[in-house]
Order: C-alpha cells, then sequence, then structure tokens
C-alpha cells in the first residue's frame, strides 16, 4: 500500500520496479535452479557482477539525490562508499579470526606483518556485526555531516564545493594509503573468509548477497523517492533553481542541504558495506577522486533528477564498461570522456530523458 | 588611550550588545510604527552606499520610495531582510525586534516579505507549487519532511490565486508563465507568507500598462492590512498609488512627502526629476 503510494505517478519507478522484482526472482532461479549445461544457466561470477552493479545503482541514487534535486554536484561521494565499505571489510577481517596465514586469532594479517601488538581502538567492536552495521551508516553520515555543516554554514555552492568535495576524498585517500592508519594501507582489507558465519564463497551466499542488493536497492529508491515527492523535496529542488529566494521565504537552506547530503551519504555508506562482500576486497583505491567523478557520469548518462535515471545510468555504464575493458582496454577511458561529453552536449537529459520525450509525444 | 577607553566604559549613556534583546514573538505596533531606521549607514570598500538614513513606516502604510541608480534604495532593502549588516545605526522591526540581530529566515518568518527587482519565482514548479511552498508554517526540516496540506491552508492558497489572477494557470509551471504573471506570482508568494511588511522592488519593470494598471490596484488594496514599501523608477506608476513618497539622493534622505510636494521641492529637481 505504503509503497504503492510512494511509486505513484512515477511511471519510471514503477517500470524500475518490476524489473528490480524479476531480476531478484530470475537470477537466483538461473543460478541455483537451472542445470550448468543450460543456456539459460547463470554463472555464480555473473551473479556476482550484478549484484555488484546494484550496488553502484544505490551508489548513483545517492548522488541523483543530492546532484539531481539539490544542485551540489558531489564529486567526492565516493568517499562515503569507501567508507561504508571500509566498515563492512573490517567486520569481514575480524570475522576471519585465526584462519590467517599467521593465525593470530586477534589481529588481522596486515596486523602482524606491520608488527603492532594489540588491536587499535577504532577497531573495537567490529568483531559484532550489529555494532559493524551501525557504523556503515554513521561513519559516512557523520563525515556529511560535519563537512556539510561547515562547507553549507559558510555558504561555500557551485563549483567550490565541488573541489572541496574533490579534495575531501583525495586527502582520505591518501590517509588510508599510510600503514600508520591501521587500514592495511596501500593493500587495504581483503582475503575474507565469512559473513554472519555463512562462507562467501559459496554460490548460495553469493545469491543472498544479490537479493541483499537488489532490497537495499528498492528501499534506497524508495526512500529517496518518498523525501523528494515530499514538501521537502519540492524545496530541495527551489533551493537549486534559487537558492537566495529560498532563504528569504524563511527556509533554513543550509539544514535542508545538510539533512539530504547526510541521508545520501548514508545511502552511499550502505551500497559500499555491500559491494566489499562481492568483489572481496577494499582498498584506497575506492576514494581514488577519478572513481567520484566516474559515478557523476553515471548519473548524467542515465539522467538526474529522476532517481531511476541514475540506476538506468550506472547498470548500463557499468556493463558497456565490463564489456570493453574486456574487449578492448585501452578504449575504456576514452569512451567514457566521449560517453559524458556527447550526453552533456546532445543529452542534458540523459537516456531516460530520450524516453520520457518519445512517450510524451505518442 | 586607556583614559579614553575608561572613559567609554563608565559612559552611562551606552547601551551594550547584550542588552538589546534579541526578539520578541509577537510584533509590537502600540506606538503605530513597523519599522524603524535610525542612523544606518553601510559602506563596501569605502564607497558609502547609505549614509545616516532615517526612515519610519507607519503599519498600514504604503510608501513609495524613489532616488536616481546608486542612491542606496536596494541596500537598503538588504538591510531591512538581514542581507546585509550596516556598520552603525538601528533597525527595529515595531516596538520590540532588533533585525539587526536576527538572520534572513527569522526575518522572513518575523513578518517581513520582499519581492526582488527580478522576478524570481521557481521555475520548476507549478504556480500551486510556488504558492504553496512560500505558505507561512513551520519550514524546519523535518515539520516540512512530514507537511500536509490542511483545507484551511488549501483554501488561503485558492485565495491568493484568486487575488492576483492567476487561477487559469494553476497548474502551469512558473516557468511558461509571462513576464508580468511572473511578478504578480511572486507578490502571490509574498501574501502567502502573510506578512506585516511588504518590500517591493521595483514591481512594474518590463510590464505593460494595462499590467501596470492591475499593479497598482492590487498594492492598493494591501496596503491597510499590511505596510508597503515600494521602490520604483517609473514616475507616472508611483503618482498612480497616490501614496507619500520618500526620495533617496547618495545614501540619505533628501525629500519626504506627497509626490505633488515632493516634485515641487527644488532640490529633487536638481538631483533627479530634472532630468524627466
Amino acid at each position: 500500500m505504503f509503497i504503492m503510494k510512494i511509486l505513484n505517478n512515477d511511471r519510471g519507478g514503477q517500470v524500475m520496479m518490476s524489473l528490480l522484482l524479476v531480476v531478484m526472482i530470475a537470477v537466483p532461479v538461473m543460478n541455483l535452479l537451472v542445470p550448468e549445461t543450460s543456456f539459460l544457466h547463470l554463472s555464480t561470477y555473473s551473479v556476482t557482477l550484478l549484484g555488484k552493479y546494484l550496488t553502484y545503482a544505490l551508489l548513483a541514487i545517492s548522488v541523483d539525490l543530492v546532484w539531481g534535486y539539490l544542485g551540489i554536484l558531489s564529486l567526492g561521494h565516493g568517499a562515503f562508499f569507501a567508507l561504508g565499505g571500509y566498515a563492512m571489510g573490517m567486520y569481514l577481517m575480524r570475522q576471519i579470526g585465526d584462519r590467517g596465514v599467521y593465525g593470530n586469532p586477534e589481529l588481522p594479517d596486515f596486523m602482524v606483518f606491520l608488527n603492532y601488538t594489540e588491536l587499535p581502538w577504532f577497531w573495537q567492536g567490529f568483531d559484532m556485526f550489529w555494532f559493524a552495521a551501525i557504523m556503515i551508516v554513521l561513519v559516512p553520515g557523520l563525515l556529511a555531516f560535519v563537512f556539510g555543516w561547515l562547507a553549507f554554514r559558510s555558504r561555500v555552492t557551485g563549483v567550490y564545493l565541488s573541489i572541496i568535495t574533490q579534495a575531501l576524498t583525495y586527502a582520505l585517500m591518501l590517509a588510508f594509503f599510510r600503514n600508520e592508519m591501521g587500514f592495511g594501507g596501500n593493500n587495504g582489507l581483503t582475503d575474507f573468509k565469512d559473513l554472519l558465519g555463512f562462507d562467501l564463497h559459496a554460490d548460495s551466499t553469493r545469491i543472498a548477497l544479490f537479493i541483499a542488493s537488489a532490497l537495499a536497492l528498492a528501499f534506497g529508491y524508495l526512500a529517496s523517492r518518498a523525501i523528494v515527492k515530499s514538501k521537502l523535496g519540492r524545496v530541495a529542488v527551489a533551493i537549486r533553481d534559487a537558492e537566495d529566494r529560498t532563504r528569504f521565504i524563511g527556509y533554513r537552506v543550509e539544514h535542508v542541504k545538510l539533512a539530504v547530503f547526510t541521508f545520501s551519504a548514508a545511502l552511499a555508506g550502505i551500497a559500499g558495506a555491500l559491494y566489499v562482500p562481492q568483489v572481496g576486497i577494499i582498498n584506497p583505491g575506492e576514494f581514488s577522486p577519478l572513481n567520484s567523478i566516474e559515478l557523476v557520469i553515471w548519473v548524467a548518462v542515465g539522467g538526474r533528477g529522476t532517481l531511476y535515471g541514475a540506476v538506468a545510468g550506472a547498470v548500463l555504464v557499468n556493463y558497456a564498461k565490463t564489456y570493453f575493458t574486456g574487449a578492448f582496454p585501452e578504449v575504456w577511458l576514452f569512451a567514457l570522456g566521449a560517453l559524458f561529453v556527447l550526453s552533456t552536449l546532445y543529452l542534458p537529459k540523459g537516456l531516460v530523458g530520450i524516453i520520457n520525450r518519445r512517450s510524451a509525444l505518442s | 588611550m586607556m583614559v579614553s577607553a575608561l572613559h567609554s566604559m563608565v559612559d552611562r549613556t551606552r547601551v551594550y550588545d547584550f542588552m538589546i534583546p534579541k526578539i520578541t514573538d509577537e510584533l509590537d505596533l502600540s506606538h503605530g510604527t513597523i519599522l524603524y531606521l535610525e542612523g544606518i549607514s553601510v559602506s563596501f570598500d569605502g564607497f558609502k552606499a547609505i549614509n545616516d538614513l532615517n526612515l519610519y513606516i507607519d503599519a498600514g502604510e504604503l510608501r513609495c520610495i524613489i532616488g536616481p541608480n546608486g542612491a542606496g534604495k536596494t541596500t537598503m532593502m538588504d538591510v531591512i531582510t538581514g542581507k546585509t549588516q550596516p556598520d552603525v545605526g538601528s533597525c527595529w522591526f515595531g516596538q520590540r525586534m532588533n533585525l539587526l540581530r536576527m538572520s534572513e529566515a527569522e526575518i522572513a518568518e518575523a513578518g517581513i516579505g520582499r519581492k526582488f527587482q527580478k522576478p524570481t519565482v521557481f521555475e520548476n514548479h507549478s504556480v500551486f507549487e510556488n504558492l504553496e511552498l512560500a505558505m507561512a508554517c513551520n519550514k524546519k526540516v523535518f515539520p516540512t519532511l512530514f507537511a500536509r496540506l490542511s483545507g484551511e491552508q488549501r483554501d488561503h492558497i485558492d485565495e491568493v490565486v484568486e487575488t492576483i489572477g492567476l487561477s487559469e494557470q494553476l497548474k502551469t509551471e512558473a516557468g511558461y508563465l509571462s513576464h508580468g504573471q511572473k511578478q504578480w506570482l511572486e507578490i502571490g508568494m509574498l501574501l502567502m507568507q502573510k506578512p506585516k511588511l511588504l518590500l517591493v522592488d521595483e514591481p512594474v519593470a518590463g510590464m505593460t500598462h494595462q499590467e501596470m494598471d492591475r499593479t497598482a490596484e492590487l498594492l492598493k488594496t494591501l496596503a491597510g492590512n499590511q505596510s508597503v514599501i515600494v521602490v520604483e523608477h517609473d514616475m507616472d506608476f508611483v503618482r498612480s498609488l497616490e501614496s507619500p513618497v520618500t526620495v533617496l539622493h547618495q545614501g540619505s534622505v533628501l525629500a519626504e512627502g506627497s509626490m505633488e510636494s515632493v516634485q515641487n521641492d527644488q532640490r529633487v529637481i536638481d538631483v533627479y526629476l530634472g532630468g524627466d
């Protein structure tokens, strides 16, 4: 009932949710029930790949929420994704226990290697899933809150804000590269064994992670749609279009920005946390400014300010990336650049814009 | 140095900032004056945009402010709405609200609405949504997230739409409205805030004559319930408002009175109307 109410008047969202439901049922069936010899069989590798796309789609939604509706072009959203990922990675590291190469029951391998004698304080508690789950939302959310509070209060907007978000993720990347930070430095966190007691390499766990990603995407979409549909969403668009005017009407522009930005960072954190167990590694490369720029391109290609456009963009661009980096690895970055230039020049409303125009004409 | 510092400390007439009350909930109009500007000066990089400006507006009054470019009209509006802090001076809303210690949002909430020179409506929102956004209500983040329109609020929107004559365009995106219609929509948005004092900056710029007449009509009906300050260049329009006029020149008041008396003032003729 509630879901129907949120999706009311949202054709794109209805289509997207239906597709998601189909995929959520079809993928486990094609992987687990269809025999491997059949042409309809889906390999576990593909399941994981699709699961990864879904977490990217959730990340794209979080960017679209702040860029498409609030007009904040964040070039540092990868940082929130990576922080969520690290929080999950820390839990997975603690789950390894004494099965590591060095067999230390308390310390992860990289700490033994770096001559740590005891667990750093910020690793405490990550052996418990509930604690890690809270941190996945809390750490990115808190960073976004503090960062946003400082930036929005000083009325930093436009290009300047984009640049400092970029600087934020770059600074975090440099910090996480350092061994002294206690997050595995260059190599990051890897060699994960299991999650909540389930073997990460088992097909069934992979399917469960895929379904969890799909559910998170559905939840993230509905929550974002609910915000966008509310009066707060209309205030956000008003801020995007005429910030000063909104302020004179009496809205606390900084508070609105801060609330939406923080929510968006928490969503990105959840996406990161689901991404890490599927790809099996998290390292400082995830903080790379390039990643954050790439995900802005997904949203631009899909069509910003629609939410479902961001989902479409993330899945399509990443499918293309998988294909290109396999078939013509050296072409990919050029293709990505061309995609961004072309979509800005000819598709200001993205792929979704073409479809909506078609259906409006007919 | 020391002695003068001591002197200023024991100066009995000095009112310390912390002694000045910041805000009270109710607008106090017991003396019949809604806005006091006293001794206001604003300078930008040495240039005095406003120089010892004194201005009083009565409750329910319609007042026109005219003056050549650079006379400080817009800066004065900026001071009243909290966008610019003056170097010296005081600015009170009613008897008890000190505007200089309030933020833009607080000032708007207290009942001062401003219409900008360039019509700025939310182009991607419909006329209805524009009015809904402007409506006086709790504008904090969470109440806004869960806001639902009450019947009373709907009635208020309908009423304002009627006043500004945009009933036909209720569902139209504001970006598609004509220039004049945008100006009215903006006045409508001001009315949704139920302001006590309206600041209207060049309301008829780019309007046709019919539109101008309708706007004059609209502003005259608003005065009485609200105080209205109109800043305008168009002399015919100011004349048609039949209201007291204040002439600003180089950041301070040059003359004040009816349009006729102001027009016959030699100083005014010299700086402004002489060229008309």
